[in-house]
């Protein structure tokens, strides 16, 4: 770890009720985590969905375990939750103008692009690796772009149910490689 | 641990969210019931919660936190849910493609009671265009009051109300006659517990649950909406 800022501590003083420290965790992670929620969702609603989201994590910063996973793992599910449930609610999400997978380019600069990448980060990409190409790009179509079932079916050209069988090997045998 | 294949792969979708939006409303209120299905979905998002790692950073509005910081220790408010209620309000104005059912939920919610900054509603819905039941709260006098809108409960089963206060164990709030309103009820939690709970319906033996827990998943939720200005 570089001078990467240290998250569980500063979720840690924010549980605490400390607001300097939950300013520093804003100004390290919202970049990140904007980029997850605006990928599911238009701009205006991404924003607010980012808004609910730290809202949350102040409110639920005691929950955060780190025996049970990363800082960033356990703020990015909060935010993509929001967003999730704003993106099925709102219409069917359409991934016709979305490109062939998701676009590897930061927007902006990341405060947390020097921190290396975790350990379990390399297992679920070696995992993911392990995949079949077309299986790979659906989880992660699914992830970054919050594609539901029927989304991924037109853009495959499958039958919904397939997918649903397709998916829901690709995260058994996922499981099963990161338990390893 | 004892979760079946399909459970965990329900919990796994959930994670992952390719569930729509009827199953992943129910998946979301399975979790406040079912501590394995819950603990599952958890596991789930750890694990594919590392994928944010890569995700490509993405500047938000400058005035972002300021708008966080105004919202700090004030009521959750569940915007999105109120813009929702909003859209249907217009939709009665407007008079468009409402049920018949959706629209007497509305009379009901927003011309009968007069709105007051305590007043909230809730719509316990499988989806957006069918709702089940419609239930008011009075969060100052800690009253509600329920009625079904299209809901029928199957022969030989009775629908039963729940309150899941954040962080407690669903607490019945009575079965309710699907003909009839139950007005008056009494709720015996705190204000803000009342205001951040989830509402739910489950489908239980005649009379309700025997034992004062839910007998099964809720087929019915919803959280409350401020009605007032």
């Amino acid at each position: 770890m570089t001078n990467a800022p240290d998250l569980a501590e500063l979720l840690r003083l924010t549980a605490a009720r400390d607001r300097d420290a939950f300013s520093r965790l804003y100004r390290a992670t919202s970049a990140k985590l904007y980029g997850v929620v605006s990928r599911i969702l238009p701009s205006g609603e991404a924003s607010e969905a980012l808004q609910e989201a730290f809202v949350k994590i102040w409110e639920r910063a005691g929950d955060f375990d780190s025996a049970k996973g990363s800082p960033l793992a356990w703020m990015a599910t909060i935010a993509r939750n929001r967003a999730l449930d704003g993106a099925r609610r709102a219409r069917p999400i359409s991934l016709e103008d979305m490109g062939a997978g998701f676009e590897p380019v930061a927007d902006t600069e990341d405060p947390l692009a020097s921190r290396d990448r975790s350990e379990g980060y390399v297992q679920l990409m070696r995992c993911l690796e392990g995949l079949a190409p077309e299986r790979r790009e659906m989880i992660l179509l699914a992830y970054y772009r919050g594609a539901s079932r029927e989304a991924i079916a037109r853009k495959f050209a499958a039958p919904v149910g397939s997918v649903k069988t397709w998916l829901r090997r690709s995260l058994a045998e996922l499981k099963v490689c990161m338990s390893t | 641990m004892s979760l079946s294949i399909e459970d965990d792969g329900l919990a796994a979708e959930f994670a992952l969210g390719t569930l729509d939006a009827d199953e992943r409303a129910a998946a979301d209120a399975r979790r406040r019931v079912d501590p394995a299905f819950d603990a599952a979905v958890a596991g789930w998002e750890s694990r594919l919660g590392l994928l944010a790692e890569a995700s490509p950073a993405r500047s938000p509005p400058d005035d972002l936190f300021a708008r966080i910081e105004a919202r700090l220790g004030t009521p959750n408010v569940v915007p999105l849910l109120a813009k929702r209620l909003a859209r249907w309000r217009m939709l009665a104005l407007s008079g468009g493609a409402l049920s018949g059912a959706l629209a007497a939920a509305l009379a009901f919610l927003l011309i009968a009671r007069a709105p007051s900054p305590h007043q909230f509603v809730a719509i316990l819905q499988k989806s957006a265009d069918a709702p089940a039941f419609a239930m008011t709260v009075d969060v100052d006098r800690l009253e509600f009051s329920v009625r079904p809108v299209a809901a029928e409960a199957p022969k030989g089963k009775s629908y039963e109300l729940w309150i899941i206060a954040p962080d407690a164990a669903p607490k019945s709030l009575g079965v309710i006659d699907a003909a009839a309103r139950t007005d008056g009820g009494r709720l015996t939690y705190d204000r803000a517990q009342v205001r951040a709970a989830t509402y739910a319906v489950t489908l239980e033996p005649p009379g309700g649950s025997p034992d004062g827990k839910p007998s099964g998943a809720p087929v019915f939720v919803g959280k409350l909406i401020p009605v007032g200005p």
